[in-house]
């Protein structure tokens, strides 16, 4: 971040809002992440501290008593979180990840509850993913049959990050399986639904520090009232509001690319290459620039498409160029970092194995990066 | 219960550094942060009133600039925000500072219990708490790392160099405290976008009633800045024979009385 922030037209609101969050993380975050990140746990008091900084409200709208702050503050929260810990910030955020589809298609009792839920610090969840089905989410099997008063739903959401955390969870079923996309909808499962069970925690690779496990539904009954949105459209509804998301969710590899980008500069002046440090080397400087660009031109990306949601306006295939542009470049910067740290980067006792590990989650989830090329291509060519 | 917190904006001493050539402070582009141990008077005077009710106010001394401090303690608690500001004012040392904090005390209150830092972390003189005192004639209770409240006397544990006194003192008071009486909460957002939306309440030297000018400002400071300088740390090693261990010891012995260190137990 430079002396403006990151974007020129920060706002005094802005910078305070990343100062406390910058605050937040060095203070309680910093000291604890490599303790998580061997143990694999999401650190639930430090969730509760981010609650009593007011924090929970950042998704909730002004008129159900939240902040509501807008897509580019948000974005901002998220870079800023990212330094410190990106699976501290995808649990963490994730436990208002379900209140985006609400927010977007539920009736105004549904939105008040929900907002309620995650104002006093419970979680609810958003589960797409299937042990058969990852980016086609046309494969879905997850089925919702109609039912006197409600629906049976059956199935397995496999991934879901907060599935152990949550208090609910959005899941996507399927209630016409001769409809294809349109026959898919979304419902509001509680935890306590007799027949909903929770996986074990998934031992990832990497994001340690956020929650991952299976969501099982057996015969679980669920209310008319809380389907959300329309019945048929929640294949629709889910790519439009994760389309939405996309500023907010790269946010987190544009962080640690900084934090790396941050840490190669500071090693590269420090060490020593016979007379002098390795920063004079111009092989070093030129890999710091190709950084400094990839970094620069994702948060460029992404703070324009934050605009652009902020301003009502669909953001289209800037979503999935900024997914796969935003995980590539961040997975390439940590690289170099880690390169640019030689013996020392590959080795646990320093900080860049992790981001290396964190990071190559970014081109995988929310849609893989093939995925994404293959919209933007036939969107382009239609 | 109420309370005013006096609070310094000063130089984050993380970014700080010394100019070599002109042996002073640079300043430039250094963030400024509200003094770390002001913060811990805050949280003290937060919890006080979280136990007995009332308000606290939080007060500074600076240019318009110092108003962010203001709001960063409004975001931690505070329930009014106070800033004495005037070009006059500019200059002051700890005495024409801590003269000019006991009149706006005096205008603002009463108040129960006026809170400090034990010292700030640019000047370290700890002086301003205890001359407010003086200013007042209150009873002064420094060092505090506990705080208790017992119908109209306030008692305190004082952190000494190898112990802890307890002391107690009538309200009002005026008391400072040690960093170790608590950890600063984390400041909430909600407040902190209000503070922005906010303007502190404002004096400037002619809103003070009574203020004596010649004791404030530049030309009421009596202290005298004449040199400022880099202390110069020196390492000497010595090399002290070891053949026979007890003339080694009585050495050393030797050598640390020359040099004047005590190895008395702390």
């Amino acid at each position: 971040m430079n002396q403006y922030g990151y974007y020129l037209g920060m706002s005094q609101d802005q910078k305070d809002i990343v100062a406390m969050v910058r605050e937040f993380a060095e203070r309680e975050l910093d000291p604890i992440v490599r303790e998580y990140d061997e143990k694999s746990e999401f650190p639930i008091p430090l969730h509760e501290k981010w609650g009593e900084m007011g924090l929970f409200g950042q998704d909730v709208p002004v008129e159900y008593g939240g902040l509501g702050l807008d897509a580019v503050t948000r974005y901002c929260i998220s870079e800023e979180l990212a330094k410190h810990d990106a699976g501290f910030l995808i649990s963490n955020s994730c436990y208002a990840f379900g209140l985006s589809a609400i927010l977007a298609d539920g009736t105004d009792a549904q939105k008040r509850a929900a907002c309620d839920r995650i104002l006093r610090g419970e979680g609810i969840s958003m589960a797409i993913t299937e042990p058969q089905s990852g980016s086609d989410v046309g494969s879905t099997r997850t089925s919702a049959v109609k039912v006197d008063g409600g629906y049976i739903l059956n199935g397995t959401k496999c991934f879901i990050t907060n599935a152990t955390l949550c208090s609910a969870c959005v899941i996507l079923a399927v209630t016409d399986p001769d409809a294809g996309y349109h026959g898919m909808s979304l419902f509001l499962v509680e935890k306590t639904d007799s027949g909903v069970s929770v996986g074990k925690h998934e031992d990832k690779m990497g994001m340690r520090l956020s929650d991952t496990a299976d969501f099982i539904m057996e015969n679980v009954f669920v209310p008319e009232d809380r389907l959300i949105g329309v019945l048929g459209d929640g294949f629709a509804q889910s790519m439009k509001f994760l389309a939405g998301k996309r500023p907010i969710s790269v946010a987190g590899a544009i962080g640690v690319a900084q934090h790396a980008l941050d840490l190669a500069i500071e090693y590269a002046k420090q060490r020593k290459f016979k007379d002098g440090p390795i920063a004079k080397l111009q092989g070093i400087q030129f890999m710091i620039a190709d950084m400094e660009m990839r970094v620069q031109a994702a948060r460029a990306m992404a703070i324009y498409g934050a605009q652009m949601t902020d301003a009502g306006i669909p953001i289209g295939t800037l979503g999935n160029c900024l997914k796969a542009f935003g995980s590539e470049m961040c997975y390439d910067v940590v690289n170099m970092a880690l390169q640019i740290y030689g013996g020392y980067g590959y080795s646990r006792e320093y900080p860049i194995e992790k981001l290396l590990r964190d990071v190559r989650l970014y081109s995988i989830f929310e849609g893989t990066n093939q995925i994404q090329r293959q919209i933007i291509g036939k969107t382009l060519l239609s | 219960m109420n309370i005013l917190v006096c609070v310094k904006q000063v130089p984050d001493t993380a970014e700080i550094h010394m100019d070599p050539s002109t042996n002073t402070l640079v300043r430039t582009g250094v963030p400024s942060i509200v003094n770390p141990f002001d913060k811990n008077a805050l949280e003290a005077a937060v919890r006080l009133r979280e136990q007995h009710g009332g308000s606290v106010t939080t007060i500074t001394m600076g240019p318009l600039q110092a108003t962010q401090a203001l709001r960063e303690c409004y975001a931690l608690g505070a329930d009014r925000m106070v800033l004495l500001t005037d070009r006059r004012f500019g200059g002051a040392d700890t005495y024409a500072t801590s003269y000019v904090l006991a009149q706006a005390a005096k205008a603002l209150g009463p108040f129960d219990l006026i809170l400090c830092g034990k010292q700030a972390i640019d000047g370290d003189t700890a002086q301003v708490g205890p001359m407010i005192a003086e200013h007042l004639h209150l009873p002064q209770l420094t060092y505090a790392c506990e705080i208790s409240i017992e119908d109209t006397t306030v008692q305190v544990v004082q952190e000494c160099d190898n112990d802890h006194i307890c002391l107690r003192a009538q309200l009002p008071a005026v008391l400072t405290v040690t960093k170790s009486i608590n950890e600063p909460r984390l400041p909430n957002v909600m407040r902190r976008l209000q503070a922005n939306r906010t303007e502190p309440d404002t004096f400037t030297a002619d809103d003070l009633p009574g203020l004596d000018f010649s004791c404030i400002g530049l030309s009421g400071s009596p202290t005298k800045v004449r040199k400022t300088f880099i202390p110069v740390h020196e390492k000497q090693t010595h090399i002290i024979d070891g053949t026979i261990p007890a003339d080694a010891v009585s050495v050393l012995f030797s050598l640390l009385d020359t040099a004047k260190i005590s190895l008395t137990a702390r």
